[in-house]
């Protein structure tokens, strides 16, 4: 038997009567957060054994032009099925996220990632420093805004 | 009494033999103890996700053998398998297989270079990589009369592969694969029960099972901590679900359990091999490929495909907004995420167990910084 996506759709009224306010929007394969209670349904998905999404695959950012969207990847290794976790920010300067780094110490350099591409931080995430680039620098070249390191 | 002692800072790198590229780490020390460190990453950064999004899907099958570009073909199938769900394209048969030939073949030589540089770094100078590097050749020659190239195959295309094998490819490889066997056998024979190899690889560089899912790792140094998970089993993707083999495990998740679990992973994809070719014999001749338009433009929506990689699970996240080019390109490395739980592995050890436990992550430098 192969690895099962989770149904967003059911997984969201389950989401919903835990977390009452918290899906924004939900599909066939994934669920989109409220960006306040991220933390809340990320340990929920965790730590209840129906669920059992222990393993944390990937995080990355999306930049919508007028907004951000984060996308989580969790996977039940024992139950053998995965999900797609989405939330949305508004795009502005001091863009921030709960950091899920002490929940899944793997969120540590995603975040990093995250944050030196695309100018999002991380509250809560212990180092901000730079991944790929020098310390001085401060450009978000993953924006879709971004035109050239001299701008 | 306790003498007290001033702790040290080494840089490690970035143009360090044992750092497999341009790798930096900065490493606190007492004595010789490593008390902490920081891994500096983006020496070779170029930016890949983000070029990807100026070229067309096709045009980045290319950019996919420059990630890791010591398995170039298990990079150019994760992209093309995530590009086909995307757009809904399905694959002849006789491409799956010849697929299947290629990554396992290509999982073999990476396996050859993991355990021939992890001993190098151990010490062994010359000898073990020189046997691995002899069979990894005779690899390379079978992809040369497969593609032409013998590094950067750009083989593996969306809906397929991008022509039939050979003639004279399948009896090559079944040279190889009787070879092969007694050749394992002469390395098991050199290193398995080595007296120095288990004194500086058993216990050393140890991480727990817990430990290893709550950083993410993935591939064969997380099997070496015992958890039971390869997707090529759990996700069965492609046709996976044809062929029996068995999922190597370790126990300790020190530096000997991953060089133990490259080394059983190596038959197991002989086996894979063996079995794919018989059951491509009996194939009837058909098309590799299915055809797709150059431009292609996959509708909108976005898709999260993971394979299991030689150095573990590797993911490709593309979004698309319907036209030629990809709206975000993501790609999830394996070897990035292993190397994050370097400092898990190493802090409380000796310095000289800090160059053998990162050798036995097995990383790609080109596959980190992207």
């Amino acid at each position: 038997m192969g690895l099962k996506e989770l149904k967003g759709k059911e997984l969201a009224s389950r989401i919903e009567d835990h977390f009452p306010g918290s899906v924004v929007e939900r599909s066939d394969i994934s669920v989109t957060i409220n960006s306040h209670t991220i933390v809340n349904v990320m340990r929920f998905l965790k730590e209840t054994p129906d669920f059992d999404l222990s393993y944390l695959n990937n995080i990355t950012a999306i930049d919508c032009l007028n907004s951000c969207e984060v996308m989580y990847r969790i996977t039940s290794m024992r139950k053998k099925h995965a999900l797609i976790i989405k939330t949305k920010l508004c795009k502005q300067s001091d863009a921030e996220l709960p950091s899920i780094a002490h929940l899944w110490q793997g969120a540590r350099f995603f975040e990093r990632d995250i944050c030196n591409l695309f100018g999002i931080r991380f509250t809560d995430n212990s180092t901000a420093e730079q991944v790929a680039w020098w310390e001085s620098f401060d450009k978000h070249v993953f924006e879709k805004n971004h035109t050239s390191l001299q701008s | 009494m306790t003498i007290k002692t001033e702790l040290m800072a080494l840089n490690i790198g970035p143009h360090h033999p044992s750092t497999h590229g341009v790798f930096r780490m900065r490493v606190t020390l007492d004595g010789e103890v490593v008390k902490d460190i920081e891994p500096v990453f983006g020496y070779l950064y170029r930016g890949l996700e983000k070029l990807a999004e100026g070229r067309t899907y096709t045009q980045n099958i290319p950019l996919t053998d420059r990630l890791d570009y010591v398995s170039s073909m298990s990079c150019n199938y994760g992209y093309c398998l995530a590009v086909e769900k995307l757009a809904s394209i399905q694959v002849p048969e006789r491409a799956n297989y010849i697929r299947i030939i290629v990554c396992e073949l290509q999982r073999m030589i990476n396996h050859m270079i993991a355990v021939g540089f992890f001993i190098n770094d151990l010490g062994a100078f010359g000898t073990p990589i020189m046997y691995m590097w002899r069979e990894r050749d005779k690899l390379l020659d079978l992809f040369e009369m497969l593609c032409g190239q013998r590094f950067l195959y750009n083989y593996i295309r969306i809906g397929g592969v991008s022509h039939d094998i050979p003639p004279e490819f399948i009896p090559a490889v079944n040279k190889f694969l009787d070879d092969y066997i007694g050749y394992h056998k002469e390395m098991e024979a050199l290193l398995k029960e080595n007296e120095i190899l288990k004194a500086r690889t058993i216990g050393t560089g140890v991480i727990s099972a817990d430990r290893a899912i709550n950083t993410s790792m993935s591939g064969p140094c997380l099997r070496a901590t015992g958890v039971d998970w390869d997707l090529r089993r759990d996700k069965s993707y492609s046709i996976y679900d044809r062929f029996k083999f068995d999922v190597i495990i370790g126990e300790n998740g020190d530096n000997y359990d991953r060089y133990r679990v490259r080394m059983g992973e190596l038959i197991e994809s002989h086996s894979i091999v063996r079995q794919a070719l018989e059951q491509l014999e009996d194939l009837q001749p058909g098309p590799v490929r299915t055809e797709t338009p150059n431009l292609l433009r996959p509708p909108k929506g976005d898709v999260y495909v993971a394979t299991e990689a030689p150095k573990g699970e590797l993911g490709f996240y593309i979004v698309s907004n319907g036209s030629i080019a990809p709206y975000r390109w993501h790609v999830r490395s394996p070897d990035f995420i292993n190397l994050t739980a370097l400092r898990e592995m190493v802090i409380g050890g000796m310095i000289a167990d800090l160059i053998a436990t990162f050798g036995s992550i097995d990383i790609c430098l080109a596959s980190v910084d992207r």
